[in-house]
């Protein structure tokens, strides 16, 4: 896993995760499980209306903690016709500018121009998590630079 | 927000998706839960809002559902917009209540009257926001 245009480590990246699970973990007053043993269980209930999704929380405060500040977010599960597909959509505008720091266009062919406001990504496996960390942290660093 | 200019604007957004009964219309979407009926209120919704302003502006929007499974639409909906040439959140509100700034307005829309609370409330964020400072 490389990160291009970062300059975070994985084992950072790994560790903010951690601190953010944990986080929740004391927040809801709920006993000690890895984020692994979560895993399991978000695999085969992701799509029970009861079973509380933490993945979004999660990915937010991880990049929050190691952009050091904490930024405004907006993020969709993705469905489709079956159900939730596993994918999110994660927006994130920097508080003092008002940029939205997901926002970019981009041209195939120099002539149709496309936008998008936001980075999504799918999330299965703790790997699928530190993946989208990096892909925000890609995306909205850059910004934050030229805020 | 003037409220005559915010009617005309969702009549403009009406016509030009052709609905005839916009109450029973917006009504429909959410007690049938009919999903595609409900992306036509939120794009309907933000259409309005672009002939308010005289500009197109960039959206996502959210028709949010209880149900995570099948995906019935309950009447609320959730809108980011963002400034084509700035890349400016439009829709970000600073709320002191909460932890987190918001980067996106929500609305429950199950009645014409609503349709028309939403925009108005949209409308004034987004020229809140748009009155703020400019991004750099």
């Amino acid at each position: 896993m490389q990160l291009e245009q970062s300059t975070y480590t994985e084992e950072q990246i790994k560790q903010a995760i951690e601190e953010a699970w944990q986080e929740l973990l004391q927040e809801a007053d709920a006993e000690d499980y890895s984020l692994e043993e979560y895993l399991e269980h978000y695999r085969k209930y992701w799509d029970d209306p009861e079973f509380p999704n933490d993945i979004p929380e999660i990915i937010i405060r991880a990049v929050d903690k190691l952009i050091g500040k904490p930024l405004a977010w907006y993020c969709e599960l993705v469905r489709d016709p079956s159900g939730f597909t596993g994918e999110y959509s994660f927006i994130a505008v920097d508080p003092q500018t008002r940029k939205c720091l997901t926002y970019r266009q981009f041209t195939f062919d120099g002539v149709n121009v496309h936008y998008f406001l936001s980075v999504a990504g799918t999330v299965i496996y703790y790997e699928d998590i530190i993946r989208l960390v990096i892909k925000l942290l890609n995306q909205i660093q850059p910004e934050l630079v030229t805020a | 927000m003037d409220m005559e200019k915010v009617l005309q604007a969702l009549r403009e957004a009406q016509a030009e998706y052709n609905i005839k009964d916009l109450d029973s219309f917006i009504k429909t979407a959410w007690e049938e839960g009919d999903v595609l009926q409900a992306q036509f209120v939120a794009e309907m919704v933000e259409r309005a809002v672009e002939i308010l302003f005289g500009r197109h502006f960039l959206w996502v929007h959210i028709v949010e559902s209880e149900d995570c499974e099948l995906w019935l639409p309950d009447g609320w909906y959730s809108f980011v917009a963002v400034h084509p040439e700035t890349g400016q959140c439009l829709t970000f509100l600073n709320d002191p209540v909460y932890r987190w700034k918001s980067a996106s307005f929500r609305a429950r829309i199950r009645s014409a009257d609503d349709a028309v609370d939403a925009v108005t409330r949209l409308a004034e964020l987004i020229e809140q926001n748009l009155k703020s400072r400019a991004v750099g």
